[in-house]
């Protein structure tokens, strides 16, 4: 197949499973969103993609050939994220020149664009560089590797808000002008949620959704009114948590409503997805 | 270009920095501080011979900077493994350019100091005194142009052992975690001396013979007493089989590098 596959990976650091048999399949020229708490797994497993550390189980294949030390297939990805894999002594320019010579396929003028839109001095040293333009730098070499496969792990790490507006709006166009797969693992959902097409969210080293974002929001709803009112509605579906204040109550339920009727102090509303991911990821904990 | 071609093209880049930062360093030391001294204390006055006496003595120098740096560029293995990693390159070709890059460096370093050798002390009488190789294993041909081409032939391969001494103990370390390293660091010294010191007071109070290591070690540096002078064949051998049992070692430790979690 055309794309990654993700074939029943397993991580484990010394008794601690991070990674539990995870299974999917990353499609050429998508957006993906890989959500998930604290110490889910994420960057294990976009390391493991990366064959930046090894998986215990399972394999990585990349249009059906298996990554592990293959250059071909590990130059069509790039994975940026929040560790420094640069030379400390290396300016930021000779870095851009690196990466142009290893990955064979570097846009060196919308480098250097970027690098002046982001305000990012292309003659410091990498280790002089705050955590923000770190980040910066790293994202524009993201953007402007060639390759098909891009990963981005906690891509706004020490951003400010402006920087961060222009990074997602670079994204897009960048997208635009150049389809392929970028795979976004972060903690700011609501910034992010409108750019995904797809969810990947894992919770305590396995899969529990691999869905389109349409799909998973068209069955993703909020349910409030009256705390009696609203229970009885909810009564046999899908629950995934709730909210309580004083005698009103918002359930959230995840999967197909029935043509039940609606009782008159009850509403429903569409979830978002950061709403959706909490109540997915709180381990059936209700704020009641 | 291939990947490996890319890879050995920026380290053939980085170590010509190094090497030529590392002879900068040298001619300060043994050239130009040497000579500011004598300036302050004798003048100017036989300046020049001076100064070509310093120039002249760098070849030792350089010959040991060259053993320090090929040791030095091959054991630097974890954050170059990282920088690679990042930039999609297998760990295979990492280690493959990385014994390309150093055996060409070698291979330069040496065709340089026995050309340099030749030119210098060709024509001599002192010519076999000052050149350790030949003091050692000079007379084992019998022909000169065969002791000169085994001369070169030795000191490539024991350049490569070097390196690839380098490349061993570089991959061992990287796969280490940095508390066992800093654990390392100290006990084997330790352990060392403490091993010594047994076998010290083991010889000393006869309770081990020296005899049987003796007779191994001639062995290593081809001494044979019945030809009256060394064979530079067996030393080569044992070289030759350490290349390449390092070198698989340093390989497969290699393919084991991962990055290590908050480090």
């Amino acid at each position: 197949m055309k794309g990654i596959e993700v074939k029943q990976i397993t991580k484990r650091y010394g008794k601690k499973v991070i990674l539990n048999g995870i299974g999917f399949e990353l499609e050429p020229n998508k957006i993906y969103g890989l959500l998930g708490r604290n110490g889910a797994g994420k960057s294990t497993l976009l390391n493991i993609m990366t064959d930046r550390v090894s998986a215990d189980d399972g394999e990585i294949r990349l249009d059906g050939v298996d990554i592990q030390d293959n250059d071909q297939q590990l130059g069509n990805m790039y994975l940026m994220s929040e560790v420094d894999l640069y030379p400390k002594a290396a300016k930021v320019s000779q870095i851009f020149k690196w990466t142009a010579q290893l990955y064979n396929g570097f846009d060196m003028e919308l480098a250097m664009k970027l690098a002046q839109k982001f305000d990012l001095d292309v003659k410091a040293q990498f280790s002089k560089l705050s955590t923000g333009y770190r980040t910066i730098m790293k994202l524009i070499i993201a953007l402007s590797v060639q390759v098909e496969f891009i990963f981005l792990d906690e891509p706004v790490l020490g951003l400010d808000a402006n920087h961060r507006d222009l990074f997602y709006k670079e994204l897009v166009q960048s997208y635009s002008d150049n389809p392929r797969t970028f795979v976004i693992s972060t903690h700011l959902i609501e910034e992010v949620a409108q750019l995904i097409e797809h969810v990947l969210v894992i919770d305590q080293g396995r899969l529990i959704i691999d869905d389109e974002t349409e799909d998973i929001l068209k069955n993703a709803y909020m349910i409030s009114g009256a705390e009696e009112e609203v229970d009885q509605y909810v009564d046999g579906l899908n629950v995934i948590g709730s909210d309580k204040l004083a005698s009103l109550k918002a359930s959230y339920v995840f999967g197909e409503l029935d043509n039940r009727v609606i009782p008159d102090r009850v509403s429903i509303d569409k979830m978002d997805l950061q709403t959706l991911f909490i109540n997915l990821t709180n381990g059936g904990q209700n704020n009641e | 270009m291939s990947k490996l071609s890319s890879v050995l093209k920026y380290d053939l880049k980085r170590y010509l920095r190094f090497i030529g930062m590392a002879y900068l360093w040298m001619i300060g030391i043994v050239v130009v501080l040497p000579t500011i001294v004598q300036i302050i204390s004798n003048g100017t006055n036989n300046l020049g011979g001076f100064i070509q006496n310093l120039f002249s003595s760098t070849l030792v120098s350089a010959i040991f900077v060259n053993f320090v740096l090929l040791f030095c560029l091959g054991s630097l293995t974890y954050e170059r493994f990282e920088f690679f990693i990042q930039n999609g390159i297998s760990r295979r070709t990492a280690w493959a350019s990385k014994w390309i890059g150093l055996t060409l460096m070698a291979l330069v370093a040496n065709i340089y100091n026995q050309v340099f050798s030749m030119v210098t002390i060709w024509g001599t009488t002192k010519f076999d005194d000052s050149v350790p190789y030949l003091e050692t294993y000079g007379k084992f041909f019998g022909e000169r142009w065969m002791d000169l081409t085994m001369m070169f032939v030795f000191t490539m391969i024991f350049t490569m052992c070097v390196f690839v001494m380098g490349m061993f103990l570089g991959s061992i370390f990287a796969l280490l975690a940095r508390s066992t390293r800093r654990i390392v660091y100290v006990a084997i010294p330790l352990i060392g001396v403490i091993v010594i010191t047994i076998f010290g007071k083991l010889i000393s109070s006869h309770v081990i013979s020296t005899e049987g290591i003796d007779i191994f070690l001639k062995w290593c540096v081809g001494y044979n007493s019945s030809l009256g002078y060394f064979n530079p064949l067996p030393p080569l051998g044992i070289m030759l089989a350490w290349i390449i049992i390092g070198s698989l070692i340093s390989r497969y430790l290699n393919l084991k590098l991962k990055i290590k979690r908050g480090e």
